[in-house]
């Protein structure tokens, strides 16, 4: 029987088929699996959920029982997950249908998608360039319009920053809206599940789907749903704090020009601009690099080869692992690992770890200052459009690239990109920043952009 | 600070990592510029910081009784294990 489930899925597998050679946006595509769940869908009639029949892809850093889970790592190359992701399990319950999983730095760790032990991803929009990362995959299926939405990661800006590249929708949540069970994890203190999706209602859909407390993640937290997002976007009389520290050197001339545009079509809507100052921001990379290392080297020391995953062999215990840790991790991988050891190691954790945590509360307060003045903070997401692939070999450039991203993070706050206009022909993404647990309004203030700045496909 | 490779193979040791002699040299480079970069948190004021902001928002969190119950995956969660002798993981000796 073909229905509507079908008839969405088969679309979203033809535009696959027809883009994803070139762009390389999953690490794999359940083809058949896809197919059967929407027949599945089609023969029961409406399912009634808020996302019955519409195709999803799933970053490759989240769970899929009986789907092949890597997280762009040659050491997961070969696991089948037997359990899904609790964020997976709420998409197939309110009907969603899992097509595929999708391209990543390996373990979500870089900014571009280079850094997947398997391939690179390419930005629609020109594929010489990245399409950003860690979620780089994800961005790319929703920009090239294969489906709808994506669910992605973000630890420092891994859903946002790609959001901007490709021209789409990305959502942070606040830390603790949407369970991590399931997130073959990084930094857990700053991991946090979220959507990237074509348009805000959409995004805005999928959050709350799969939003809510779950008790096999205590890091979850039990708070009111996130209020549904109205049909015209009201920002009249909204206070919108615009840093300084983000418009300041290092910043492209014509992003800043489209940011600041978007925020002139806000006030023209009634918002209010008020300059504020995040003062600690110029500290964030320092200081998200060290904790994000930190917290690194303590969760990749599950992978022994051991109980899954890739093994090498060797001649007693300790050299397995060695081997296969050695041979199983690429090295951006390897290298954070051992940052993250050095800023633990005797004699160097008061000097490194304990002040990067100190500057982390430093971040927030700033934020919680600025937050008692105004209700949202908008930023450029970036500070370039997206990069050439390759032109970022040396890290600390590529860490750098992050530093608005990383500030909400380090925080635990929602944040979100949207799309704000081109610089030459590619896209320019607005950062939108909101009090802890405040998605509705960073969403609200996302529809009324779009309304001014609508988005569009990369791709016929 | 300057990160030599006698650091690095110390490194190596704590995280259970083998590094072939010029990824050591490369690792020993990138992290002397990184340090070098955040040097810079040094420079920021002393002063203790409040607690975080979650905590200040009095966010309670609950743990799920701890309680046994029966796992019915066993099976496939060992499917994919390197290596088994049917019932448990097999690991080379500890000294062989």
């Amino acid at each position: 029987m073909s229905g509507p489930a079908t008839a969405n899925v088969t679309e979203a597998l033809a535009r696959i088929a027809a883009h994803d050679e070139a762009l390389g946006a999953f690490l794999a595509v359940d083809r058949e699996g896809a197919l059967a769940a929407a027949r599945a869908l089609d023969v029961e009639g409406d399912h009634g959920g808020p996302l019955t029949g519409v195709p999803v892809a799933v970053k490759d850093a989240l769970c899929t029982r009986g789907l092949r889970t890597t997280a762009g790592s040659k050491l997961l190359a070969g696991y089948v997950p037997p359990y899904d992701a609790t964020a997976v399990a709420r998409l197939r319950s309110a009907g969603a249908i899992i097509v595929g999983k999708t391209n990543l730095d390996e373990f979500s760790m870089g900014s571009s998608t280079e850094h997947s032990a398997f391939h690179p991803s390419r930005n629609p929009w020109d594929p010489t360039r990245a399409p950003g990362g860690s979620s780089g995959g994800s961005a790319v299926a929703v920009a090239a319009r294969m489906t709808p939405a994506a669910l992605g990661s973000d630890t420092g800006g891994s859903i946002r920053q790609p959001a901007s590249f490709t021209g789409i929708v990305g959502i942070k949540p606040t830390y603790g809206r949407v369970s991590r069970y399931g997130l073959v994890a990084f930094a857990s203190s700053l991991d946090q599940v979220g959507v990237l999706a074509a348009d805000v209602a959409t995004a805005d859909t999928v959050l709350r789907v799969i939003s809510g407390k779950d008790p096999m993640d205590a890091t979850s937290v039990e708070m009111p749903p996130i209020a549904p997002l109205a049909k015209e976007s009201d920002v009249y009389g909204l206070r919108i704090g615009v840093p300084a520290e983000y418009f300041a050197e290092g910043l492209d001339p014509q992003v800043e020009t489209r940011v600041r545009e978007a925020l002139r079509a806000l006030e023209a809507r009634g918002a209010v601009c008020v300059p504020v100052s995040l003062p600690s921001t110029r500290y964030a990379v320092a200081t998200y690099y060290i904790v994000a290392s930190a917290e690194a080297s303590s969760n990749l020391s599950r992978f022994d080869g051991v109980r899954y995953g890739a093994r090498v062999a060797g001649e007693s215990l300790h050299e397995m692992y060695e081997r296969t840790r050695s041979r199983g991790f690429g090295a951006e991988v390897k290298r954070r690992i051992l940052l993250g050891t050095f800023v633990l190691s005797a004699g160097y954790y008061d000097a490194y770890y304990k002040k990067a945590m100190d500057q982390r509360r430093r971040i927030a307060q700033d934020f919680a200052q600025v937050f008692r003045e105004v209700d949202v903070v908008c930023t450029p997401t970036t500070p370039t459009t997206a990069f050439r692939l390759g032109e970022k070999s040396d890290p600390l450039s590529m860490y750098l690239a992050d530093i608005y991203t990383l500030p909400a993070s380090l925080a635990g706050l929602p944040a979100l990109s949207v799309p704000c206009g081109f610089a030459g022909a590619l896209p320019v993404g607005l950062q939108v920043i909101g009090r802890p647990w405040d998605e509705a309004t960073i969403l609200r203030v996302a529809a009324a952009t779009e309304g001014d700045f609508p988005a569009r496909g990369a791709l016929p | 600070m300057i990160v030599d490779d006698a650091l690095v193979l110390r490194l190596e040791r704590l995280a259970a990592l083998s590094l072939e002699p010029e990824e050591r040299t490369r690792v020993a480079a990138d992290l002397t510029r990184f340090l070098g970069y955040v040097a810079e948190l040094g420079e920021s004021e002393a002063a203790a910081p409040a607690p975080h902001a979650a905590e200040d928002a009095g966010i309670v969190q609950t743990l799920r009784p701890d309680t046994v119950a029966p796992f019915a995956g066993r099976a496939e969660a060992m499917a994919g294990a390197p290596e088994l002798d049917g019932t448990a993981f097999l690991v080379p000796r500890f000294n062989p």
